[in-house]
Parts: structure tokens; sequence; C-alpha cells
């Protein structure tokens, strides 16, 4: 059975001028030990999908369709039922671990008073778990981390605890909120080792909000790529880069300037990201993409299923081939060594 | 003032400490430790860092936010007074602007577009009313805005036609320089290539001098022609871009470009022997 399943989830909140949809039916699946990454602009709609599997939608908010968390419908759980979910089941780390943790309580008292209350372990055998934690993520000095403030951690430090704390509990699903945005590069590229490595050996599966395609691409399986409320694509990370099958994919693939070799001039995509309630029928992107024909502002593409990927363009057959190619910069075949097991 | 020197920033020797917390734990910051470097006319330079490097603090010096402990500062062939007075500040703003990474920063929400930049035609070349209102009309179809922007609001704005605002502002004060600290971090990805084109061209057709500060390693080897790399308050290593991200020699600017998302990348524990023991 699926960790996590979206079906045909849809999210209006009113406002001054009507109901405004931010998701427009999002439908996905995430297999047990599976990592998904969700990609896409501002206003994608991305991190609402992730906040409505424990019903943190903002106030008002009107959500239809269903989350099955382990085949059962958290959007219909009691208060109780829902507390138990958010405690055990599935754990959320956001972009600023500082919203995590009490500011004025030490990293100490955070970490094990969260393992008595989950695991109802004594103090000593508390303390013990949260050391072996704190290690785990790479905190050399464990001893000063858990006397700490949370104020006296840098961000990466905070970033590494936050992640202790959520694999602590061994929930079966990690929602991940862009969790190193806030982090320098380098701070970056350890967190999501250390994070990378945690939800592989806790076996875990991780529903990861991200802008950067890139970085999605190195820590996900499969990758679903976000538009005006809707998930436009779904492939694996190689399939992505050696051949994408929507249009938007593959301008967001050519847009981002290359590190290793510089554009006369960047390939844009013209206008700007619309949102989902600003769409009048027919296919989101339509304004927008190149390959546009008439029928794309008339007619809704579905999301169509295919061996495995998923696009929702009504051109995707007949474009396959001149989407498909390697944009600039990319080392052919290099995805092709990193296939997961 | 020679006009026609061939470096419009020259900088040597630069300083800047920071007294930072309270009673036992007060330490001083060496936010910039003896930085010099030179910028040539028409041509920009990135300065790379990440938190802490003195990145920052070295644009906020430039353009006189912040004034140096020691070490000189000269701009268009002018040095620049370390306490200047009033109507030295005012010509320095004309020829150096500044680019901030949230544009809210420099723009009132309370106040329009076409406000926000009469104000630098006004205060910096005296031009009101109809001329004003010209120029603003003209500087808005430089940066891609239509003219009815003109009376909107930042907050009716996205963020890219924010930046955009920002960026003729800057261009208002008819500055030889303009320093972008991470102009282009908070952009989405498409938004962000057009913003890069549109600075590109500008500089080009404006002769203009950028200071492009940046952590990202794409955004340098898109915008610049020269590089400096920058690690708690001191350069580590310097070159032309090509030369040092194709070559790079200093282990920090390694740790930088490896640490890069990109295809076939993969999230790395640095080199750190005490991370790597945890890790066994």
């Amino acid at each position: 059975m699926n960790v996590l399943e979206l079906d045909d989830v849809r999210l209006d909140l009113p406002s001054r001028r009507g109901d405004r949809s931010l998701l427009r039916g999002v439908s996905l699946s995430l297999a047990p030990g599976e990592a998904l990454g969700l990609v896409g602009e501002s206003g994608s709609g991305k991190s609402m999908t992730l906040r409505t599997v424990l019903r943190t939608e903002p106030a008002g908010a009107r959500v239809t369709g269903r989350v099955l968390l382990d085949g059962e419908d958290v959007r219909t759980l009691g208060a109780a039922a829902l507390r138990r979910v958010r405690a055990e089941a599935v754990t959320m780390i956001s972009q600023n671990p500082r919203a995590a943790l009490n500011p004025v309580l030490r990293v100490s008292r955070y970490l094990v008073e969260g393992l008595r209350d989950a695991r109802g372990e004594s103090a000593e055998e508390a303390t013990r778990r949260a050391r072996d934690l704190l290690a785990r993520v790479g905190i050399t000095d464990v001893d000063r981390c858990m006397a700490s403030y949370p104020h006296q951690l840098s961000g990466g430090m905070l970033q590494r605890v936050v992640i202790a704390a959520a694999v602590a509990s061994t929930p079966r699903l990690l929602l991940a909120d862009e969790p190193t945005t806030a982090l320098d590069v380098t701070t970056q590229s350890e967190v999501m080792a250390i994070l990378d490595r945690q939800r592989r050996e806790h076996g875990m599966a991780m529903l990861f909000v991200t802008h950067d395609l890139e970085l999605a691409s190195a820590v996900c399986d499969r990758i679903a790529v976000m538009y005006a409320g809707e998930i436009v694509e779904i492939a694996t990370p190689e399939q992505l880069h050696a051949a994408p099958r929507h249009p938007y994919t593959r301008l967001l693939l050519d847009s981002r300037p290359s590190i290793t070799a510089r554009a006369v001039e960047l390939p844009v995509i013209p206008g700007r990201p619309v949102a989902a309630y600003e769409v009048e029928g027919g296919c989101a992107f339509a304004a927008r993409c190149p390959w546009a024909e008439p029928r794309c502002e008339r007619d809704e593409p579905a999301l169509v299923h295919d061996a495995g990927r998923a696009t929702r363009c009504l051109r995707a057959g007949e474009l396959a081939a001149e989407l498909a190619g390697a944009p600039a910069g990319t080392p052919g075949g290099e995805g092709e060594t990193e296939v997961r097991a | 003032m020679n006009a026609t020197a061939e470096n419009v920033i020259e900088i040597s020797g630069l300083c800047k400490r920071f007294d930072v917390g309270r009673g036992g734990s007060r330490r001083t910051v060496h936010a910039l430790d003896d930085v010099s470097l030179t910028v040539a006319d028409g041509s920009c330079l990135a300065v790379v860092g990440e938190s802490g490097s003195g990145k920052t603090t070295l644009a906020r010096v430039l353009v006189g936010l912040e004034s140096a402990d020691s070490g000189d500062v000269v701009l268009a062939g002018r040095p620049v007074a370390r306490r200047p007075r009033r109507a030295e500040r005012r010509a320095r703003a004309r020829d150096i602007q500044m680019v901030f990474q949230d544009p809210n920063g420099s723009l009132n929400r309370r106040r329009t577009v076409e406000a926000a930049i009469g104000e630098v035609l006004a205060v910096h070349h005296r031009v009101t009313g109809a001329e004003a209102r010209r120029r603003i009309e003209e500087l808005l179809g430089q940066v891609g805005l239509r003219p009815a922007h003109a009376r909107a609001l930042p907050g009716e704005l996205s963020g890219g036609q924010q930046q955009r605002v920002a960026i003729a502002r800057a261009l208002a004060a008819e500055p030889r320089v303009i320093v972008l600290d991470e102009a282009v971090a908070a952009l989405d990805v498409s938004v962000q290539a057009q913003v890069l084109n549109l600075l590109a061209e500008i500089r080009r057709d404006r002769r203009l001098t950028y200071l492009f500060i940046t952590h990202d390693l794409s955004v340098v080897r898109q915008v610049s022609e020269e590089v400096v790399v920058m690690r708690q308050g001191r350069i580590v290593e310097r070159g032309s871009t090509d030369q040092v991200l194709d070559h790079p020699r200093h282990p920090y600017t390694v740790l930088l470009r490896d640490s890069a998302p990109r295809p076939g990348w993969r999230p790395r524990l640095s080199g750190d022997a005490d991370v790597r023991e945890v890790e066994a």
C-alpha cells in the first residue's frame, strides 16, 4: 500500500473578490521509502499541496478530494486521531528551523521532552538517545549543542537538530518544505546529505518541496513539476533531464544559468507565472508556451500516464522528440549512472 | 577628477571590524580584512561568498551606507572621504547606485512607482513635472514595464516587476556603477532569467559597471568577467570568471563549486574529518 496518496485534491480560499482556487486537482502517490520532489515556482501550489497532508492549510480554506495516509483519509479524521498522525506518522521540516524550536528552551530539553512524550522513555534513556541522534546528524560537539539555546546555534546547526528530532520518532513520512533554502550552499550540501542518509536508514518516504530542480533531482526518486495549482509532469530525474515531455519543464531546465557555460542570452519563458485562480479554461501554460496551438487555449489537458511517467499536455506526443535532448551544459548520460537501486 | 580612469572602482586595504556579543562572549569580527580590488570601466566583477564573508559589508562601504575603519576607496577617479559631508554623499550616490535582494527594501509600499523614480530624478538631476513623467516612462520601458505601471503601488506588482522598478530607480540617477546585492536571488527561475538578460542589456547599452554580489556560481558565470571569492572578510581567490570556475585554486572555491546543485550532483559532507568520523 502507498504511504501517501492524493486523489484530486482541490483547495479554494475565500477572498473579497470571491473564491480563489489554489489547487486545481492534485493527484500523486508515494510508495514506502520513496522520495518525491514537488518542484515549481512561487504560487504554483507546491507548499499548499504539502500542507493539505497535515491539514495545516490557511483558515477558511475549502479542501476537496482525498488525502490517504496508509489508506486512511486524513481529511476526515477527528481531532484526537489527527493529533496522533501529527505526532507519530508524519513529521515536517520547514524552511526556518527557528520556528520549530522554543527560543527559551535548551536543545537538550527540546529533544529529550520530545522523545519522552513520543515513546515514554525514561529521562536517562531519552538523553542517551538524543545525544546519539545529534552525533548521527554530524554534530561534533554534542555537549555544547545540547546545552545551547536556539539563538546560539547557526541555521545549519539548528536544521540538523530539527532533522534529528524528525527522525527520532521514525515516522513513515517526512514532509520537507524548502529545508535548505535559508542556508549557505556549503551548508545546504551537508544538511541535504544528512537528511538523505537519515531518510534511507530509517526507510522513510519523503515529500520534498523545493524551487530547485537540481536539488530535488539529487535526492528524489521521482519529480512532480507543478504549475498554476496542478501537476504538469511526473518523471524520474533522469527522464526529466534527458527528455522532458512538458514544454514548461523544458523551458525551466533551459532558463536556469549553467555553472559550466555562459549563454549569450538566457532562454526565457515569456510573461510571468500565473496563479491557479487566474486560469480560465484550456491549458494553464498556453499563454506562455511557444508550442501552443489554438486548441491549447480551449481544451483542458488531462494528466496522462504512460510507462511510469505522466504529462499534462495536449501536444505531448507530437512534441516528444523536439523537447528531448540535453540542455546546455548537461554532460550526456551522466544521470544514467546515478539510477537508484 | 579623472572621468576616463580605466578603473571605475579602486579599493585598497579596506578594513572593517564589528564588536559583537556581550560580557564574556564579547569578541571582534573582522568583516573586512585588508580587502583590495579594482573594477574596470564597463566590466562586471562578481563578489562570491557565504554569510559572514563580508561581501555585503564591502558593498555597503562602497556605496557609503557604512564607513570603513581603514583603507581607501577611489570611485570614478575621486577619493571617497571616510566620513563624507552631505554634498559629497549626494555626489557619490549619483555615481553609484545599489539594488538589493528584496526590492521592498528600497521601495516605500505607500508610494507609487512614479513617486519612487521621480524622487531620484528630482534629487539628483532636478528634473520634475512633464519632463520627469517622460523620463519615468522611458525608464520603465527600458526595464520592460508598461507606462501604466507608473501609477501602481509596489504591493500590486509581482516580485520580478518590483525588482525591475528597483533597477529603473537606480538607473534614474544615471550612475556609472550599480552594486547588485543578491539582486536576483529571490526571483523565480523563469523571472530570474528575464532580469539577468535585462541587466546584461542595460550594461551593454549604457556602458555601466557592475559589482555583482551573489552566492550563486551559475549566476557568476552568466554575468561577470572577473570574480573575487571572499571568506571571513578576506579575498581568498580572484581572477577571470572562467579561470576561477574552471580551475579553482583555493580549497574553499573548490568546496563552493562542489556544493552547487547541478545535473548529476549529489549532496556531500565536506572534508571535515570529524564529520566523517560520525558517518563511519
